[in-house]
């Protein structure tokens, strides 16, 4: 039943292709490849309003950068050489090469992810150490005076530059085919973060510099046994985290309220190395699958303690460990069975389950809160967990145009050590796929599912402190209802649409999140209008709200809030594509984003809406200019507005400083012309 | 045609029937792609020259179609599809198609891809999100390009999106994953062709999918934040949010749905209320203004994750 047009099976013996000449193939020996040249200039008319400015281009900016493309095949092999972008802050190299049983590649890419060329900080640029203060910042206590300087620019953004390095052998016929992988990221740049030291608070821009490597080698090989066969494989993989900034230490900018609590300290991110392995199998015979897998990692990292605090006037204990060495193992066992019974019937059952123990060493630490304030002592909590999944599955193929499939669904989730809980989830989804008649088809999905907390509570916290519930644990009910249509209305002209309803209660909780919804509604349309001309629209609403309780005692709910999300992204495009392969190109889109969040307190002082308007159309124009030349003209305008509460420092005992709102307003223009040249083909 | 000529087209049913019956016979033809050629050159209506431009039209991939049937070895027996005339009325025999419209059932079709490939993916296959959904490999691969859009990221989201409309949606929000910019792709994170993971995931769980890239929050650090050792999608939606940060939610509200609001109010400045009102808990970033590590946190004063 699974193997109804088995090509394999066909016995070329019987089929003479000696005489077949394939005339109309293409002779493959040889090189083919091109370079090209683009220029693009950039014309940003930035018109942020507030006291931070975020334009994601650089303003008023041209560059020219290079592509390049070679291929070579050669009687055995064949290997390619690409370059695109170079000269661009995006840019990419890679090599491929292949050849009978081996097979190399090698990517490299440099993508820059985030540019705020406008950001506006207290502190002059980033540092690794220590950021001074522009000395009219320093122990500032009048808001007035703060609100009316000068703030400073910075340059902020990531970078990230990532190669990847790959090389796979077969080692023969009944042998295993080894592979083995490197990746390594690295990332610079700015990012931000939040520094407070008591009732301060400070936006602080940080340099970021930092690699990830990955390593993995595979060994598998395929198999025939009995009257099936199989798959089996083993794969070591290493993960290792570097970071070369390991603490970030910043100046109060503003009136200091404790003795000697004028610097702030945070850790960056320790350097961790992570190694699992994996062991792994499969078996088809006939109309079963059997799959499992078992995969055990471990987690460490081992990095020297900063000291309580940088306050000298406070006399702190000391501490416990010089380093704290980490160590987390996790085991993950994956277990599956497929059997597709005929053509109408199809069962499955999957098994998953996900531990996480945590065995670093706990000891008494005594904090210094907000570099100011000396805590009792308390011991560091370790989180485990385990969760297990089993899933049913099967499908009913009523009739050639109808279809059923019943899934039901069981989750187990434990957590151990210092979080005890544990929540039972059962699900059962109904699907409905009916293919009304040649051009009309429908989906339909509904899902229950019933979540059933077990037990829980923070054994480090007393009652009504700072957990009031373990919200992903909590008692949920949650319907939801999928529909989607397919309507090709005319051979050429088709519409989709889907249509989504989730309903999440959380009865009988009365603290926290009570209830959510999410309604989503889209669109789709594509019309193929001649043989080398297509169009397609999109549309997709959605809207969400999420209602929630608190209590100023903790028990009984002393007032309500929601947030209430909204979402519209629309898209038209028509595209021209010629069919011979060095003929005109052209097309043409336009897009729009726009979004809400509201959030509603129900008292006055209300918290700002944040919204975002987004508008881009974008064209382009290729065509052969000359024999073994093309010409490509690019058109990118965008329109952009957003507001996004934000701040860049408060003091709250004199009351709110510095307040602000990322709230972008600013258009662009970006023309791009690229030239590209043919080489000769051999 | 005329109203005597007018061809009434096959029926999905009829057309099975004659497939299963050309795939049983191997009425292969004389001169292999030569002569299916002469009609679906680049001039033909359905133009199939594109395969010589990737590796499924090289003569040099051993093992490959062109090393063997050709055209015949993923289209079957050309039978009598190759006739070169046709009487008035008569329909020229079908041969199979791939792809969502075809009327050939996914699996059918499906069986020609797996007909070669029959590595971990043809394991993974049965029983996949995808293999359930009837996704024909055609859906998602173009066999017929020079280049595969699901091997180039930008055309990748589009193929994909084309289903997961919702996704795709996400993807253009202004907190994203650059998705749209092609610095990342769908098929980083998801095997689609099958996975043992929750969400056909690579790695086993959706942390061990974010780390691959966010490898600074695997810690294990001295004072872990629950939530965050459990499962990143707690607070962040991958896909994309209206929120900063893909966060689903916005704080002090998303924090609340598991910390008491006691001692910390989310009303805003400029109120009478009791439990009112101090920006430095709810302006800006919120809860996040002090508890910047929210992720955990390695400094010996760092339990309340603010160093």
């Amino acid at each position: 039943a699974y193997g109804d047009y088995n090509l394999s099976a066909a016995n070329l013996d019987q089929v003479d292709t000696s005489k077949w000449r394939c005339r109309y193939c293409p002779d493959e020996d040889g090189y083919q490849g091109y370079v090209a040249a683009r220029l693009e200039y950039n014309k940003d008319g930035d018109d942020a309003t507030a006291h931070y400015q975020n334009a994601v281009l650089k303003n008023d900016s041209g560059l020219v950068s290079f592509d390049a493309q070679v291929k070579v095949i050669e009687e055995t092999a064949h290997t390619q050489i690409s370059a695109e972008g170079l000269g661009k802050e995006n840019a990419s190299v890679a090599l491929d090469h292949g050849r009978p049983g081996t097979h190399v590649d090698f990517d490299y890419s440099r993508s820059t992810q985030f540019d705020l060329e406008g950001a506006k900080s207290i502190y002059a640029s980033p540092q690794e150490e220590a950021l001074t203060l522009p000395s009219a910042w320093a122990r500032q206590s009048d808001t007035a005076a703060m609100s009316l300087s000068p703030l400073t620019y910075v340059h902020s953004y990531q970078q990230r530059d990532s190669v990847i390095a790959g090389v796979s052998h077969a080692l023969g016929e009944g042998l295993p085919t080894l592979s083995l992988t490197l990746r390594q990221q690295q990332r610079s740049g700015t990012d931000w973060t939040y520094g407070s030291i008591l009732n301060d608070v400070v936006a602080l821009p940080y340099e970021r510099d930092d690699r990830i490597r990955e390593l993995t080698v595979t060994a598998e090989q395929t198999f025939l046994a009995g009257e099936g066969r199989g798959h089996i494989g083993a794969e070591l993989f290493g993960s290792e985290y570097e970071n070369d900034r390991q603490s970030m230490i910043w100046q109060n900018p503003f009136t200091i309220t404790l003795a000697g609590s004028e610097e702030g300290q945070l850790a960056r991110e320790p350097d961790n190395r992570y190694k699992r392995w994996q062991v792994y199998g499969a078996y088809t015979h006939g109309a079963h699958r059997l799959r499992a897998s078992y995969s055990r990692g471990s987690a460490k990292q081992q990095d020297a303690f900063l000291p309580y605090t940088r306050n000298t006037l406070l006399t702190t204990a000391a501490l416990p460990e010089t380093d704290y060495a980490g160590k987390v193992v996790t085991a993950h066992t994956r277990l599956s069975w497929a059997y597709r019974i005929n053509r109408q019937w199809q069962v499955e059952s999957r098994f998953r389950k996900d531990q996480r123990d945590n065995q670093s060493p706990k000891a008494s630490y005594e904090p210094v809160l907000t570099d100011g304030i000396l805590q009792s002592p308390v011991v560091n909590s370790l989180y485990n967990h385990e969760k297990t999944q089993l899933e049913l599955d099967a499908q009913w193929r009523w009739r050639a145009a109808t279809r059923f499939e019943y899934t039901y669904y069981f989750e187990n989730m434990q957590r151990s050590g210092d979080a005890q809980g544990e929540a039972d989830t059962q699900g059962l989804r109904f699907q409905w796929r009916e293919k009304w008649s040649g051009h009309f088809n429908s989906r339909v999905s509904i899902l229950a599912e019933e979540r059933d907390k077990k037990r829980g509570g923070i054994e480090s916290f007393t009652a009504g402190n700072a957990f009031a519930r373990e919200f992903t644990l909590a008692d949920r009910l949650r319907n939801q209802l999928d529909l989607k249509l397919g309507w090709q209305v005319t051979p050429t002209f088709a519409l989709t649409t889907n249509a989504l309803h989730r309903d999440d209660d959380y009865r009988p909780a009365v603290l926290g999140v009570t209830k959510a919804r999410e309604d989503a509604l889209g669109y789709g349309a594509s019309w193929e209008v001649s043989r080398t001309m297509t169009a397609d629209m999109a549309m997709q609403r959605s809207w969400s709200l999420w209602r929630m309780a608190g209590s100023t005692s903790n028990n009984l709910p002393t007032w309500q809030s929601s947030q209430k999300d909204q979402y519209d992204v629309f898209s038209i495009g028509l595209r021209h594509q010629s069919r011979e392969a060095e003929g005109i190109e052209l097309g043409i889109r336009y897009a729009l984003v726009n979004t809400r969040g509201e959030t509603d307190v129900s008292v006055p002082g209300e918290y700002h809406d944040r919204y975002s308007d987004g508008h881009t159309v974008q064209t382009y124009l290729d065509y052969p200019w000359r024999p073994a030349w093309r010409l490509r003209f690019e058109t990118l305008y965008a329109r952009f507005r957003s507001r996004d509460p934000m701040l860049v420092g408060i003091d709250a005992v004199s009351d709110l400083l510095s307040n602000a709102a990322i709230d972008e307003n600013y258009s662009e223009w970006l023309f791009g012309v690229r030239v590209q040249y043919r080489l000769a083909e051999r | 045609p005329s109203d005597e000529e007018v061809v009434t087209p096959y029926s999905a049913a009829e057309i099975e029937r004659i497939l299963d019956k050309k795939f049983a016979d191997g009425n292969y033809s004389r001169t292999g792609a030569d002569q299916c050629l002469r009609c679906h050159d680049a001039s033909g209506e359905h133009n199939a020259m594109g395969i010589f431009h990737n590796v499924h039209g090289s003569r040099k991939l051993p093992g490959g179609p062109f090393q063997g049937l050709q055209c015949e070895a993923c289209h079957g027996p050309g039978g009598d599809h190759t006739k070169p005339r046709l009487r008035p009325g008569e329909q020229r025999e079908p041969m199979i198609s791939f792809g969502s419209q075809a009327p050939v059932p996914a699996d059918k079709q499906n069986s020609v891809c797996l007909s070669c490939h029959q590595d971990k993916l043809d394991h993974a296959w049965l029983g996949s999100a995808h293999q359930q959904a009837e996704v024909p490999c055609a859906s998602c691969h173009a066999v017929h390009q020079a280049r595969d859009p699901m091997h180039s990221a930008d055309s990748q989201i589009t193929s994909c999106g084309g289903c997961h409309q919702t996704q795709h949606a996400l993807s253009k929000l202004p907190s994203n994953h650059m998705l749209q910019s092609g610095q990342l792709q769908c098929s980083d994170c998801h095997a689609a062709h099958g996975s043992a993971n929750q969400a056909a995931l690579k790695h086993p769980t959706t942390n061990d999918n974010c780390y691959s890239c966010h490898a600074e929050k695997r810690g294990p650090l001295l004072w872990e934040h629950q939530p965050v050792t459990e499962d990143c999608s707690t607070c962040h939606n991958p896909h994309g949010s209206i929120n900063t940060a893909l966060l689903t939610k916005r704080p002090p509200q998303l924090c609340q749905s598991c910390h008491s609001a006691l001692g910390h109010p989310s009303v805003p400045y400029g109120t009478n209320d009791p439990v009112a009102p101090s920006a430095l808990f709810v302006s800006g970033s919120s809860c996040v203004n002090c508890h910047s590590q929210v992720h955990g946190s390695n400094h010996p004063s760092g339990k309340s994750l603010q160093r």
